[in-house]
């Protein structure tokens, strides 16, 4: 399919690349008719509009078998923006549509695309989102699956609002949007701001060392005895032990201050954080989402079975 | 569907030893400006490491544990300014920002505050992807070429500061690798396929198929024989340049390798001083994998917790440097050689033990 990229017959790399994106998802997902929007883009689409409508990730689930689910009332709007925030923010919907314009059209490459994830919605709507996953996958509500929305500084702002200026830098960024075909790869100072105090990078999605183990410590503060019997369920302590450790000023690690198996490369003493190395990987394995420009592409299997999909979204 | 089949991809299990661990040193403020580029970290020796903070380009030197900001870009109007990619070589260091922008500072000059500057390119698609100091093969002046993200590949002359050649590809470029002899050129950019081109004229001599996405690193070991390009497809592949493709056209590569994680971001091949040969190969976040070159078949697997700047050599391929960007832990992994790394452990141990 890409071999030849400066075939004259085609119209450019780009165009064969969304034309190969689309029909990919179109396979995949039955919901988005246009086949034009990423993966990333579904979540948009289906908040720009009522909370009537059906979200794109359940209507995947729903393709494969699981739509028979009694799922929450309060689900099938989980991916809305909510109102008060679109109300006041109208510049974010505009990023938000360029960066839709910009999947189609290929002009920016490098515009982060923002996939789904539960943090970044609103605490309500998360809750409900995992109680919906929960409930499709088989996890228990509140188990280390999902990271928990009620974590303010869990959430990756860099990668909610690309384009962060909203209101001050409106004209600039509005003929960005002109000049680039609908896309603005600048951060603005706002989202630079946001980068200061959080290690996040710049379009990233994924959680930075100290974020993820506050997260994953915050997701889990409820457990059951039963869970607490369970490898799964050790998490990390909520004390001030993660903090005290990640935190901790160090200058220098050497091959003598590892002292052994105790502590890893780093520096970090997982004992001492109330959780194991083990653990701590693959729950970063599972939580962990490789960024992708083309849907399905880091996938090990050429065919998009059911299975498939599911098991990747089993992590 | 894809253009391969997933037969060709292989997952190499770890347990190999090429490395040991030294030292980590700790720093908090590397700065990665754009999640995609990764080719932000330079060595040029065993005192010299270059990494790049909001201010500018920082001079590391691991062996005082000291540094300085080399490129201080503080007084550039606009905050957005950071370097999104650097590279050292031939006595110069040299930056390319978000903005379109180069710096070059000359690591021989006494004067350690100045360094020069230009424009590379304007508009909202003149970030800079990616720049490689080299020299070309009809002179020993250092010329950097620059891959900005709007789709011009560009070659300057450092002494000049003169753009020698523009070429203008279908997509954007994000990595290039000269072979050995400086005739050649691959290139990955927003494209699934890999483009080998004259190193002179920019012109396409060989395209190759393979990848599923768009590519984001790539090398060419100084055997001139092996070329490895990794995609966030997750899967690195390494070439052979003295057969690309088949009767076909289709690509051939040695092999298709499976990464842990996330797509390959850096790649490195350990120079031809350095004894066994390998590929070392740094993922988005956490793994950098160690592949044995001879084999294909083992690796050394060095998982950390945070995001990866890049890996780089320094010494002649005796130390490895590993880049974290994380805000908390972050800072320069120094590995060592074993020297023992792709021989037979059997045989390698049989040298030093006697039997009885």
């Amino acid at each position: 399919m890409q071999q030849n990229p400066g075939s004259p017959q085609g119209d450019g790399p780009h165009a064969n690349h969304e034309a190969q994106t689309g029909q990919q998802h179109g396979q995949v997902s039955g919901a988005v008719a246009d086949g034009g929007h990423g993966p990333s883009s579904s979540p948009t689409n289906a908040g720009a509009s009522s909370g009537e409508e059906s979200t794109p990730w359940l209507d995947h689930l729903e393709s494969y078998g699981v739509a028979s689910l009694n799922l929450p009332q309060s689900v099938p709007n989980a991916f809305a923006i909510p109102s008060a925030s679109s109300g006041s923010n109208s510049q974010g919907e505009d990023n938000d549509a360029d960066n839709d314009v910009d999947m189609e059209n290929g002009t920016a490459a490098h515009a982060p695309v923002l996939p789904f994830h539960l943090a970044d919605l609103p605490a309500n709507q998360t809750a409900a989102a995992a109680a919906a996953a929960s409930m499709a996958f088989g996890v228990a509500p509140g188990s280390a699956e999902f990271p928990s929305a009620n974590n303010s500084e869990a959430s990756p702002p860099a990668s909610v609002q690309p384009t962060g200026s909203i209101e001050t830098d409106e004209e600039t960024d509005n003929g960005l949007a002109e000049q680039s075909g609908g896309t603005n790869p600048w951060p603005s100072d706002d989202s630079q701001q946001q980068n200061q105090t959080d290690p996040v990078i710049y379009g990233s999605v994924n959680m930075a060392l100290g974020e993820f183990l506050q997260s994953w410590a915050h997701a889990n503060r409820v457990q059951t005895t039963e869970q607490t019997h369970d490898l799964r369920f050790e998490v990390p302590l909520i004390s001030k032990k993660v903090d005290n450790e990640v935190g901790r000023k160090v200058e220098e690690i050497r091959y003598q201050d590892l002292h052994g198996d105790q502590c890893d490369l780093q520096g970090l003493n997982w004992s001492y954080m109330g959780t194991t190395r083990t653990i701590a990987r693959a729950r970063r394995r599972a939580s962990y989402r490789n960024y992708v420009n083309v849907f399905g592409s880091d996938s090990l299997h050429v065919s998009r079975s059911a299975s498939t999909f599911l098991t990747r979204l089993r992590f | 569907m894809f253009q391969d089949a997933d037969s060709t991809d292989t997952h190499v299990s770890a347990g190999e030893d090429y490395f040991r661990y030294r030292r980590m040193l700790v720093r908090h403020d590397v700065h990665l400006a754009h999640f995609q580029l990764r080719s932000i970290f330079a060595c040029t020796s065993r005192s010299q490491l270059f990494y790049p903070t909001r201010r500018g380009i920082y001079r590391l030197n691991p062996t005082t544990k000291g540094g300085a900001v080399a490129i201080d870009l503080g007084q550039f109007a606009g905050s957005n300014n950071s370097v999104t990619t650097l590279d050292a070589d031939c006595g110069v260091l040299v930056g390319g920002t978000y903005l379109g922008e180069y710096v070059i500072k000359s690591l021989n000059s006494s004067d350690k505050a100045t360094y020069t500057e230009g424009s590379i390119a304007c508009g909202p698609l003149a970030l800079t992807n990616h720049v490689r100091v080299h020299r070309t093969r009809y002179s020993q002046k250092p010329v950097v070429t620059i891959a900005s993200n709007d789709r011009v590949l560009r070659t300057m002359d450092i002494e000049t500061e003169t753009f020698t050649c523009n070429v203008r590809y279908d997509y954007p470029i994000n990595c290039t690798a000269l072979s050995a002899d400086r005739r050649l050129r691959i290139h990955v950019g927003d494209e699934a396929a890999v483009t080998v081109c004259c190193a002179d004229t920019g012109r396409s001599a060989v395209t190759l198929g393979g990848h599923r996405d768009y590519g984001f690193t790539c090398d060419w070991a100084e055997d001139g024989i092996h070329v490895a390009t990794g995609s966030q497809d997750k899967r690195v592949k390494i070439w052979d340049a003295r057969k690309w493709t088949d009767t076909r056209g289709h690509g051939t590569p040695l092999a298709s390798i499976w990464c842990e994680m996330a797509g390959a971001r850096s790649l490195r091949f350990s120079p031809l001083s350095s004894g066994a040969s390998v590929l070392v190969a740094a993922e988005e976040a956490d793994y950098v994998s160690i592949f044995d070159l001879k084999t294909l078949q083992k690796k050394q697997t060095i998982d950390v917790f945070g995001e990866l700047g890049g890996v780089n050599f320094s010494d002649d391929g005796n130390e490895l440097n590993i880049l974290v960007t994380d805000g908390s832990r972050g800072g320069v992994i120094q590995l060592d050689h074993c020297k023992i790394g792709a021989m037979d452990r059997r045989s390698a141990i049989s040298r030093f033990v006697k039997p009885f």
